[in-house]
């Protein structure tokens, strides 16, 4: 066989062989999978100017990126970037606040995966005004609570569990509820109450202390 | 696509995920592999084909058809298209269905079997106690006779006491010593520096002699079990006396051996130099008299029965439970101890070595896995996962999952990876433990089984008769304890070792032979040890013995329950949770003083500013209600911010500003706080600050993490209206113990000119006499509102104003 024609024909098989490896090898591709995701599927108080990542289980190929397709609704504007396995995807403007969003990827039209999740509920302006009134609604409240627990210092030690009884301080009665917690004896109750009166001196009580009691009431 | 195909694809996707979830690696490179039924796949080093696979899944979880039916739905849906899904969907849902009724009509009969058992169990174990409390009134009665006697501590020669002391440590010490050694550093783990390691060590041995050498009472019993006569003398009643006799020895057997184990981890800690000075230099002298007589005291014998009766007594509380199903029982048991533990652990400060060990990754695991303490949420992944949920083992399927490597479809949300030296470790310590249990006859019962032997403490009926003598002279020790410590902080700061105070200082280890007895052998202590304990670490180790008796039926009803899994983690808890309680117990941890540091707000009284996580007065996290649970874990990890209210939510990692903070149930909330503007201005204007971890974010993130429904508003006038508008409220005068429900946001409206709600707290716990609420930015973490007449009462100047139910 004529030389030249020898090297064209095998010219013409490597370049065949190549295509079809070539063809081969893009089939061989294995599915995208997806692995995580940030935000994770469900999150709330999503930043609204935050950026979603996912990733999947392999780097996404030239001919993937022609072929996914990235839906998020309620719709916004977004940038979409494929950086190795993660598909990148940036709001152009900042998302809507207290807003439900669902993203889908697809690729050759297939779903491949489907997350959704709940921005942040409140504005900078809700917080700074919200905030504001809250901050001075809970430091109108301190200030009672402060007042209230210098005139009963005890009262943070309350209420006192014991097996047997439970002791709590009634506002209405301005006296010491003790509660038997059990079925005892007359015999025993006096010794339980003795025992419940040195509970209440060992939180700052001192004796003459107003009580009243309350039998085991299964 | 059938709405039927499309349900059933759904949930045969869950657990191909939740599969995949706990088998990553194997799922992502074998998924093949694994649906090809005749092509072996490479799992734990070896080729097996996909039924070995499962069947080794099987036989390791117990889960029996659940997993094996999941595994094959989700192969055959991965094999079959939709159009033969089409086909057999009805079939396979009709499937599921069919077991579903078998699995309920067998939980269903088995927990009536349990009911039965554990009734018999818990009237056979009040006969019991009621024979017990008898006897004990039968002997009180004829202890009429006084013993006086007189200690007096003086400087020591070699005196035979000591030389007998000895003699036990070279019989037997050596070996005990090494092992509590052991126990002690893995318990403490890495994660505590080696000096201040050593000086726990160094402590427990202190704690220990001191316990058993340095109590007057102590010495008493000694001398009266080698002086049987003085018994005689006082005791008329021969039956009685002999059994005093029997009593006061296997005390002072006990005593020998634990004295010893402290005094040869002394040495090997400490200097000779430090021994002689703090133990050996002093002897005790004691003399008895039937008379009184000058510089004697009274030493009433009669309490010995008394103590037996109250301490009988407080085991029987123990039996009142609700519900009598096992799993009921078992989770009243572990919410008491819970309640229990948290309350002390609550006491301890932040930075303490045993709040560091309460806190670390293995005890909160192992906690958790009992429903004790909840550091990870646990959620289920396949359909196992879901099962093992709904009867209230998933943390300890999730927890003995991350030990072991293996997915049982429990996982934790949060991280609670278990270090490999961890795993080695609690393996070895269950190994340990298992022989020990076996080796007792316990068996299944090392939930309750008296086999402590390590270090003395003797198994069996004897060491339930010597209860009410060791807490008989509980009263008395500690009495030395003040003044070892302060002898110990002058021999550190003179041999210039004050680096090793803070630890030794912090962490008191009195309890430990009797906790590592009790632990090793006892695992009843873990549900009984709890509640006995004003008196001493032996009382409650004794205690655990006593309602041994109960868990053993209990323990063996949990085994025939649920297996396998549940006795490993039956093996391996106790010790971690003896050994916890019975160092809070001790009472010889020392809180160094903190000088309060003041802020006045310009408001009320001034408050304690400090850089600590301050405790929540009410126990927790074990409400039923997970929203009160996520509301007390986030308010546990709340730090004081700005006017120091707790208003500062912790990151992970911790802020710069704040290296030091500690976040135990993540998430935090770090966003939600104005870091620069406090490091210019703590204590800012009322309109000066705009981030903080409001009182509203409190509901507001405890409710969404949940998945209840809260409107976003942060005001509380807005809140209200948000739960209003959802017929969610109750006003305060109609609210009952009933309708109250914990996880229920309490609103507040104070008495001033602003006539609005100010401000809202989320109830943790409700019981007949009022609510336990949790808050943020406040002065305090949490309070109590009393019930009245008519509904919640209103506290002095606070209008309770209303309840907004989840």
């Amino acid at each position: 066989m004529n030389k030249r024609i020898l090297i064209t024909i095998i010219i013409i098989i490597s370049i065949v062989a190549s295509v079809w490896l070539f063809l081969v090898n893009k089939q061989k591709l294995p599915s995208l999978v997806f692995i995580s995701s940030v935000p994770e599927n469900n999150a709330v108080f999503v930043d609204i100017k935050g950026e979603i990542v996912i990733s999947l289980n392999r780097n996404i190929a030239q001919e993937d990126g022609d072929a996914l397709k990235v839906k998020i609704l309620p719709d916004e504007k977004v940038k979409i970037a494929y950086q190795g396995n993660k598909i990148r995807i940036s709001p152009e403007t900042e998302l809507k606040t207290n807003t439900k969003y669902e993203i889908f990827i697809y690729h050759k039209e297939k779903e491949i995966y489907k997350m959704s999740f709940t921005t942040f509920p409140f504005t900078e302006q809700q917080i700074v005004e919200e905030g504001s009134k809250q901050t001075e609604a809970d430091l109108a409240f301190d200030e009672k609570y402060k007042s209230f627990l210098t005139n009963y210092p005890w009262y943070q030690s309350l209420p006192i569990e014991k097996n047997e009884y439970r002791i709590v301080y009634d506002f209405e009665k301005n006296s010491f509820r003790i509660r038997f917690k059990l079925f005892v004896q007359e015999g025993q109750k006096v010794l339980l109450i003795q025992k419940a009166i040195e509970d209440l001196k060992s939180i700052g009580l001192r004796e003459p202390i107003e009580y009243y009691i309350i039998d085991y009431q299964p | 696509m059938d709405e039927n195909i499309k349900t059933y694809k759904a949930a045969v996707e869950k657990y191909y995920q939740g599969l995949k979830h706990f088998y990553p690696k194997f799922f992502n490179s074998n998924f093949e592999g694994f649906i090809t039924p005749i092509k072996p796949f490479v799992y734990g080093g070896a080729k097996i084909t996909r039924g070995q696979f499962i069947e080794e899944i099987i036989e390791f979880t117990g889960a029996k058809d659940d997993l094996a039916f999941a595994i094959n739905k989700i192969i055959e849906l991965h094999q079959l298209s939709d159009q033969e899904l089409a086909r057999t969907v009805p079939q396979n849902l009709k499937g599921l269905q069919v077991e579903a009724e078998k699995r309920s009509a067998e939980i269903k009969k088995t927990q009536i079997e349990n009911k039965q058992v554990v009734e018999t169990a818990i009237k056979k174990q009040q006969e019991i106690y009621d024979a017990k409390i008898a006897r004990a009134r039968e002997v009180e009665s004829k202890l009429d006779k006084k013993l006086f006697v007189k200690v007096e501590r003086v400087k020591a020669e070699a005196t035979q006491e000591v030389n007998v002391l000895e003699e036990q440590a070279q019989a037997n010490g050596p070996e005990t010593a090494r092992q509590v050694e052991r126990i002690l550093r893995s318990r403490v783990g890495k994660e505590i520096p080696k000096e201040y390691l050593d000086a726990d060590i160094k402590q427990a041995s202190l704690s220990i002699t001191e316990n058993l050498q340095g109590s007057t009472q102590t010495a008493v019993i000694t001398s009266l079990a080698r002086n049987h006569e003085i018994i005689d003398q006082v005791i008329p009643d021969k039956a009685l006396a002999d059994k005093l006799k029997g009593l006061t020895d296997a005390l002072y057997t006990q005593k020998r051996s634990a004295t010893e184990l402290g005094k040869i981890i002394a040495r090997n800690g400490f200097s000779g130099k430090f021994t002689a000075e703090v133990f050996d230099g002093y002897k005790y002298k004691v003399e008895f008299s039937t008379t009184p007589k000058e510089g004697f005291t009274e030493f009433d014998l009669g309490e010995i029965p008394r103590q037996s009766i109250e301490t009988f007594g407080r085991q029987r509380s123990f039996l009142d439970l609700k519900g009598f199903g096992e799993a009921e029982i078992r989770s009243q048991l572990y919410s008491k101890a819970s309640i229990w533990l948290d309350s002390q652990i609550a006491k301890l400060p932040a930075n303490s070595a045993l709040a560091k060990v309460y806190s670390s990754k293995l005890v909160q695991a192992s906690l958790s896995s009992f429903g004790m303490g909840t550091p990870v949420d646990w959620v289920a992944t396949n359909s196992f996962g879901r099962l093992a949920m709904s009867t209230g083992l998933g943390p300890t399927f999730g927890w003995l999952g991350e030990l072991t490597g293996t997915g049982f479809g429990v996982t934790a949300v949060a991280s609670s990876v278990q270090t490999a030296a961890t795993a080695t470790m609690v393996a070895e310590t269950g190994g340990i433990m298992a022989s020990e249990a076996f080796l007792g006859g316990a068996g299944a019962a090392a939930a309750g089984a008296g086999a402590g032997a390590t270090v003395g403490v003797a198994g069996g009926p004897a060491a339930i008769v010597t209860v009410p003598l060791f807490a008989a002279i509980g009263a008395a020790v500690g009495k030395f304890a003040g003044k070892l410590i302060s002898k110990i902080q002058t021999f550190l700061r003179e041999n210039k070792l004050t680096e090793l105070a803070p630890a030794v200082l912090m962490t008191g280890l009195v309890a430990l032979p009797f906790g590592l007895g009790a632990g090793l052998g006892a695992g009843g202590v873990t549900f009984g040890g709890l509640k006995l304990w004003n008196s001493t670490p032996a009382g409650r180790a004794s205690f655990g013995r006593g309602v041994g008796e109960f868990s053993r039926v209990l323990g063996a009803v949990a085994l025939a329950s649920v297996g396998k899994p549940i006795l490993i983690t039956l093996l391996v808890f106790p010790v971690v949770v003896a050994f916890i309680l019975f160092i809070i117990n001790s009472g010889a941890y020392v809180v160094p003083p903190r000088p309060p540091e003041s802020a006045f707000t310009g408001i009320g009284v001034p408050v304690v500013c400090s850089d600590e996580k301050g405790p929540i007065g009410v126990a927790g996290p074990g409400s039923s209600s997970p929203i009160a649970n996520r509301a007390w874990k986030i308010t546990y990890d709340l730090y004081q911010g700005f006017w120091c209210f707790w208003n500062r939510s912790p990151g992970n990692p911790p802020h710069p500003d704040f290296p030091n903070d500690i976040l135990t149930y993540p998430p935090g909330y770090p966003e939600l706080f104005d870091y620069s503007l406090f490091k210019t201005n703590p204590n800012p204007s009322r309109s000066g600050v705009q981030n903080l971890f409001w009182c509203t974010w409190l509901p507001i993130k405890a409710y969404t993490e949940n998945g209840s429904k809260i409107g976003a508003n942060i005001y509380t006038p807005d809140m209200y209206a948000d739960f209003e508008r959802r017929g969610k409220i109750i006003d305060k005068t109609q609210a009952t113990p009933s309708n109250v429900k914990p996880g229920a946001v309490v609103f507040f409206d104070v008495a001033n000119s602003l006539n609005r709600l100010d401000h809202v707290g989320v109830i943790y716990a409700v019981n007949q006499d009022g609510v336990a609420f949790v808050q943020s930015n406040a002065a305090t973490k949490d309070d109590f509102i009393p019930f009245g007449t008519s509904g919640l009462q209103d506290l002095p100047g606070i209008e309770v104003a209303h309840i907004g139910n989840p």
